[in-house]
């Protein structure tokens, strides 16, 4: 058991089935399915919805909010949550396993979700309508590879930079052409 | 000599046209939206008013194209235009009238682009805040008045008694029968939730008058922060009573953070 009193489990729930059970929200699971799946009345799973945040406001050395992000990762090997999932089209099934294994993949479409919302669109939202990945499936992926991107980064700095750009100068032209063009796309030197 | 000087000022004609242009542009499109921004922002009836925020998104976003158009051109037409200029030029220790023309343009250059990039931010603040304050007190004082309207409405779902509801809870939360014990789950309105999120903005616009005056004090007068932020915390305690213990430590940790940092004196 960790001294830290700030990791103590709220009514009896770990920081790592928190972590867990926000991660499955975000994958399409309502909050009755959370809370019954970590056994608890759905009273007490906002209680500890809401002071699980309260601890991490209250660490100045963020290493409960880090934890927080590991955990979100690990959340499919929780054996709590194991036999729970929300439903999910057989493309997605495949995307979803496809975006926690392939590290080009998931680049792409970060770039594309932050594009999508350069040009007014719900990046999350364009991402799940276009792979059927959920916004919690596409955070388990970024917990994942954040660490190997960081890597990548130190190592190769302006491969990435590259890469990056390229995803970039894509996901902008596809927009911009679903929208008419830019808005000043007339005015040239 | 004078081929160089001619192609110079015409490429500066140029690049404040084409700035122009941009502005030009950039002005037409946000004082058009933001009577739309405003309108957007007003009827969303979401609560996080996401339909707002994506069309602000949208419309930063084609500024900043702008942006990136203007400094891909600085680049392109500009700085490697001055490069191709330096290298016909005689070399080091042969300053000519050429080389003077060169450097003044180039700070000529340089600035008219510092002003554009002051238009953008300008144009950047004028969107943001287009819809202006949300109006969170008038909120929360609806979402009071509605709970005083229902809190007596609520039955026993074992034996049917009424119930009061004690106070204005934010989370689910049980609620005992008086007559037969029972406890019951009352779940609060979307708006009463919304109460929650709300409270920490409510009570800083509650005292931003004072965050006014500590950010207007020179130099920055620490006393004055610790006097706002304990006020801050005051009001967001009278909206939130359930959270008060939670918000002290919260409120310990922003101090600490406060007094380490190098920023005050």
């Amino acid at each position: 058991m960790s001294e830290n009193p700030l990791l103590t489990p709220i009514h009896g729930i770990t920081l790592e089935d928190y972590s867990a059970a926000c991660a499955k929200l975000g994958s399409g699971l309502s909050e009755a399915d959370v809370a019954k799946a970590l056994g608890i009345e759905f009273p007490v799973w906002q209680e500890v919805s809401l002071l699980w945040p309260e601890r991490m406001k209250q660490d100045s050395t963020f290493h409960i909010v880090t934890l927080f992000g590991q955990y979100f990762g690990e959340a499919d090997k929780n054996p709590k949550f194991s036999n729970l999932k929300a439903e999910v089209s057989a493309q997605g099934t495949t995307n979803i396993e496809k975006i926690k294994t392939d590290k080009d993949f998931y680049q792409e479409l970060e770039v594309a979700r932050q594009v999508a919302y350069e040009y007014g669109l719900d990046g999350a939202q364009w991402i799940a309508d276009q792979y059927a990945i959920s916004i919690g499936d596409f955070q388990i992926a970024a917990s994942l590879w954040n660490g190997q991107i960081h890597q990548d980064i130190q190592a190769d700095y302006a491969g990435y930079n590259r890469r990056q750009d390229g995803y970039k100068k894509k996901y902008e032209q596809l927009f911009a052409a679903a929208q008419g063009g830019n808005l000043a796309d007339d005015i040239e030197f | 000599m004078s081929g160089v000087l001619e192609k110079i000022g015409q490429t500066q004609d140029k690049w404040f046209v084409f700035l122009d242009k941009l502005e030009s542009r950039m002005h037409e499109i946000c004082t058009a939206a933001v009577p739309e921004i405003r309108e957007v922002f007003e009827q969303d009836r979401d609560p996080y008013k996401r339909a707002h925020g994506h069309l602000l998104m949208g419309l930063r976003g084609q500024i900043n194209q702008m942006r990136s158009k203007a400094n891909e051109v600085r680049e392109e037409k500009i700085f490697q235009f001055i490069d191709g200029i330096t290298s016909e030029l005689p070399g080091h220790g042969f300053f000519t009238g050429s080389h003077d023309r060169l450097y003044t343009f180039r700070i000529a250059c340089i600035n008219r682009h510092n002003l554009f990039e002051e238009k953008i931010a300008f144009y950047m603040s004028l969107l943001n805040n287009a819809a202006g304050e949300q109006d969170l007190e008038a909120a929360y004082q609806e979402q009071l008045q509605a709970f005083e309207a229902i809190r007596d409405q609520f039955s026993c779902k074992q034996c049917a008694g009424q119930m009061t509801i004690p106070d204005l809870f934010f989370i689910a939360t049980y609620v005992t029968c008086p007559f037969c014990q029972t406890q019951n789950t009352f779940i609060p309105s979307t708006g009463a939730q919304m109460v929650l999120h709300q409270a920490r903005s409510l009570a800083e616009q509650r005292t931003a008058h004072l965050l006014k005056t500590y950010e207007e004090s020179k130099p920055k007068n620490s006393l004055l922060y610790r006097q706002y932020l304990r006020s801050m915390f005051d009001e967001w305690n009278k909206i939130v009573p359930d959270m008060a213990e939670e918000n002290e430590k919260f409120y310990q940790r922003l101090l600490q953070d406060h007094l380490n940092s190098i920023n005050h004196y």
